[in-house]
């Protein structure tokens, strides 16, 4: 008998959304996604239309916000979109850089009752600096999760993998813990060739064997330092020694996730690219059940994947090259050719 | 755990019906889906109310639920088992 095939449950709206506030940030991530043009000279959207956007996604009922960049911080009006989310009853939790966040911010987060927020952080002092090119960032960072931490909110430390930081996650960690900053998560990003880390693709891409170096280190990190630790992006499972299979926590776009811009466009990732539409014009729902089908129906995977029992959704669609808006992993083609052998 | 239990859920949660079920998501904790049955007496776990009480209240909006009280604690015996009581 024929296997039956995998494919994505439809939900009428995401469960949880990524929702870039304002596409302004103040940092300058050498791999950012969004950096194209600069972030900085990017302008704020008016607080009228990111009223409106959460309206729109209080109509779809969605669950859960995730504050987002840019740097939702550096909004002149963040304090206003917290009081309104939270008003309309969304689970809130926020995604920062951390440099803009001290002990009256971290109060005003959690009297809005949010319990988890995720702060970048992309190795020790040096590191960290080098790659947002803003010097004393890396303090600013660790301080506003010490603040998050003392007001009842939990940490995690997202943490992009490049080549120069790809080996030093448990050595971050232990700074962490050694200096009293007690994140409850390191969760590690994939590269993706957008943004500022395109240009230069085939010379800042990590290989596989980068990234197959990662996950003894994050098994060090939960076993030495007690610290969860995570892969939070997909990453083809077959190409994971069966042992780490835990370590990769997946990814749920196009099903329960999804990404909000700053002016209403709708997309299943973050990080890549497109739109399935906007909310101004397109209800959520109309989007999420109709302009989705043939991404969740898998066709555009391999067959292999299609039918395979340890299904990972095909790795991680924003790593391809030339993917467009969903593609098989860039590992998938690059080692396997057909994916799963 | 008997009819006289009183069931809180712990921590804040909302149910939406989606398309093909309904669907809870606890913060904190997760999501989970019910059945229509499963969603009403989930919403009614405020901790004002005993099993024998939501009993009652799904037996008069699901007439067709013969054992309705059964069914309550059933639900709550699984909640509890999975750290949402």
């Amino acid at each position: 008998m024929k296997k039956r095939l995998n494919t994505l449950v439809s939900l009428k709206s995401p469960i949880s959304v990524n929702f870039e506030v304002s596409p302004v940030c103040d940092l300058f991530c050498e791999f950012c996604f969004n950096a194209d043009p600069e972030c900085k000279a990017l302008i704020h959207p008016p607080l009228k239309q990111v009223i409106s956007i959460l309206d729109k996604l209080a109509e779809a009922e969605v669950f859960e916000i995730r504050l987002f960049g840019g740097e939702f911080f550096v909004y002149p009006q963040w304090q206003r979109v917290l009081e309104y989310a939270d008003g309309l009853d969304f689970f809130l939790s926020f995604v920062s850089n951390g440099t803009h966040i001290n002990m009256d911010v971290a109060k005003a987060l959690a009297a809005h009752r949010i319990h988890h927020g995720a702060i970048s952080l992309h190795g020790i002092k040096e590191i960290h600096e080098r790659i947002t090119k803003v010097e004393g960032s890396f303090e600013a960072a660790v301080n506003g999760m010490k603040s998050c931490i003392e007001n009842g909110i939990s940490i995690a430390a997202l943490y992009t993998l490049t080549r120069s930081n790809h080996r030093q996650i448990f050595d971050t960690c232990q700074w962490l813990k050694n200096n009293g900053v007690d994140i409850s998560e390191i969760s590690v990003g994939r590269l993706a060739p957008y943004g500022r880390a395109r240009s230069e693709w085939d010379k800042v891409k990590l290989s596989l064997q980068d990234y197959l170096e990662v996950f003894p280190q994050l098994e060090r990190v939960q076993e030495e330092l007690g610290i969860s630790a995570d892969f939070g992006d997909s990453f083809p499972l077959c190409l994971v020694p069966t042992k780490y299979h835990d370590y990769v926590v997946g990814c749920w776009q196009g099903t329960g996730f999804g990404h909000i811009d700053h002016t209403g466009n709708v997309r299943p990732c973050s990080v890549a690219k497109g739109s399935y539409g906007n909310i101004f014009e397109t209800s959520l729902t109309e989007i999420w059940t109709k302009r989705l089908r043939d991404f969740r129906s898998l066709k555009w995977l391999p067959e292999k994947c299609q039918r395979c029992d340890s299904f990972c959704g095909g790795g991680c669609s924003a790593t391809s090259f030339s993917g467009g808006m969903y593609a098989p992993d860039a590992f998938i083609k690059q080692e396997n050719g057909d994916c799963h052998e | 755990m008997n009819k006289n239990y009183i069931p809180k859920i712990n921590c804040r949660f909302k149910i939406r019906k989606d398309i093909d079920f309904f669907l809870g998501f606890f913060q904190d904790k997760g999501v989970l889906t019910f059945n229509e049955v499963g969603a009403f007496i989930i919403k009614q776990m405020n901790g004002e109310k005993s099993v024998e009480e939501i009993g009652q209240l799904v037996h008069e909006a699901f007439t067709s639920i013969e054992k309705p009280t059964k069914e309550v604690l059933f639900v709550a015996k699984q909640l509890q088992k999975s750290g949402f009581l």
